[in-house]
């Protein structure tokens, strides 16, 4: 009985794991080989073909790679010999390797163990560097991005650099990571969140899925025209909602003041933390809503928001740093703080704003701080652990 | 088998005694020779087609088999090639005979040690 041909045209193409000349003096003939056993095991039944099919393939490659590493050596030349002799050394060595695991179970065993430990830990840590270092910003144009360098910001600082954004660079805008309670009443349900500015999702280019992405006029202390308002991720969409159409004009409780919700953030979109995924974002002038007379928003020692600029199309960072330079003077002195001692305010008033790319910085070893580490998530790994009472410890 | 090893000198393996023998037997195509090989072992020499046709890729190599020229007249047309052993094969084979014809004489020539409290 002659086998398919499909699976006399698969043995010939396995036999391409042998070197050619192989193949030429013997393929025909253990083609033939092939398909006798291949009759023979089919009229001994199902299981003795399968066994067949797999010893053929084990066969194959065993002897075939063999052929091709190793070869035979009675046509060869001297320094081919010397060439092949060093080749069955090193498989003398693996053999002789395997065979000393084979005979130590235990310590076998525990190196496994150890090197399976140590590789998945590699792995692990390599990921987590990815999200955090290496990976960049999920958003249009990230090498136009540029951070805000030396840490946090406070709202006062934001308001006057907001009011030059166009100045410096091609926008700008402010946010900052938070926990937020979304329990409506009993136990607390707390989701990642972000205070964002109005123009967020504007500079980044980032759409909503569903609804419309908070806009500069939500951004007004209180509320905007459409009250206060707030975006959710996508997976709190389908986690909380089930993915309704008419989740847009929904109330959302956060903190127990109620919210509207006027749209939903793309899937692949985890906020502007690289590394960390937001569930809700709500606009920095809703914040006296939910924070009450613990609002930080006029408060010129409250250090909580990063800030981000998109630069102009075709300018390098050093163009819009020195218009910001120019600025400098300006902001500092309209936003001192007046609690102050007389040194500490001379120095707020001598440091210098400096820009740091937001898509590299974070592979610059000597920029691990402020601005770097919100670019890459670290800054919003310690407000997630640490909720609003981080933003305000700083005060 | 590995290469550099010679496989001309006794004590041969297994299957390249088998293979010699069956080809010492009349010249055949390669199905032929791993059937006589697994018929005259009773199974005991597991030659598969890859492992077979290494070790006759080996022997042709080293002079103990060489394709023969004719063939029957009403054999199979696609079959290409059929193989023969060579007079230096014959002679390896001799010399693998006389080998184990010792050993089995030696082996012979013990005499069974008696055993304590026997007769």
């Amino acid at each position: 009985m002659m086998p398919p041909p499909r699976v006399a045209r698969a043995y010939e193409w396995l036999l391409c794991v042998y070197p050619s000349p192989f193949r030429a003096r013997f393929q025909d003939g253990m083609c033939e080989s092939f398909e006798r056993d291949l009759g023979a095991a089919r009229r001994r039944g199902r299981l003795a073909l399968v066994r067949f099919l797999t010893l053929t393939f084990v066969d194959v490659f065993r002897f075939g790679l063999a052929e091709r590493f190793h070869g035979t050596t009675s046509n060869l030349s001297g320094e081919q010999r010397k060439g092949v002799t060093m080749k069955s050394l090193l498989t003398t060595d693996f053999r002789d390797g395997w065979r000393s695991l084979r005979a130590t179970p235990i310590v076998t065993a525990v190196s496994v163990l150890s090197l399976s430990l140590g590789i998945g830990a590699n792995t692990a840590l390599f990921s987590i560097l990815n999200s955090l270092v290496l990976k960049s910003l999920p958003v249009r144009d990230p090498a136009r991005l540029a951070i805000l360098e030396r840490g946090d910001w406070t709202n006062p600082i934001w308001e006057a650099l907001r009011a030059h954004e166009h100045e410096i660079g091609d926008g700008a805008f402010a946010w900052s990571a938070s926990r937020f309670d979304l329990a409506e009443s009993g136990e607390t349900e707390l989701v990642p969140g972000a205070w964002v500015s109005g123009r967020m999702f504007e500079v980044l280019g980032v759409p909503a899925i569903r609804g419309r992405t908070i806009v500069e006029a939500d951004d007004a202390r209180g509320g905007g025209p459409a009250g206060p308002v707030a975006m959710i991720s996508h997976a709190l969409w389908q986690r909380r909602f089930g993915g309704a159409e008419d989740v847009i004009g929904r109330s959302i409780q956060i903190e127990r003041v109620p919210l509207t919700i006027v749209g939903v953030m793309p899937k692949d979109f985890f906020g502007p933390d690289v590394g960390r995924s937001v569930d809700v974002v709500i606009p920095i002038g809703a914040e006296p809503l939910i924070r009450g007379a613990e609002s930080t928003l006029d408060h010129r020692s409250a250090w909580w928001l990063s800030i981000m600029f998109r630069l102009r199309a075709g300018e390098t960072i050093e163009q819009a740093g020195a218009r910001l330079r120019g600025l400098h003077n300006q902001i500092r002195t309209a936003t001192v703080p007046t609690d102050w001692p007389a040194d500490a305010q001379a120095h707020y008033l001598e440091e210098a704003f400096i820009l740091t790319p937001a898509a590299t910085a974070c592979s610059s070893p000597g920029r691990w701080r402020g601005a770097t580490r919100s670019a890459c998530g670290w800054h919003s790994a310690r407000h997630a652990s640490g909720s609003r009472v981080s933003c305000s410890r700083r005060v | 088998m590995r290469a550099g090893e010679p496989i001309a000198e006794p004590p041969l393996k297994p299957a390249v005694f088998y293979i010699l023998l069956a080809l010492a037997e009349r010249d055949s195509h390669g199905y032929a020779v791993m059937q006589a090989v697994r018929e005259r072992s009773a199974g005991q020499v597991p030659l598969r087609t890859g492992s077979f046709y290494r070790h006759l890729a080996q022997l042709i190599d080293d002079g103990l088999v060489a394709e023969a020229a004719g063939r029957p007249a009403d054999d199979d047309p696609r079959r290409s090639v059929y193989y023969r052993i060579t007079p230096r094969g014959q002679r390896v084979l001799a010399a693998e005979r006389r080998r184990l014809a010792a050993l089995v004489a030696a082996i012979d020539g013990l005499r069974p040690t008696p055993r304590r409290g026997s007769a």
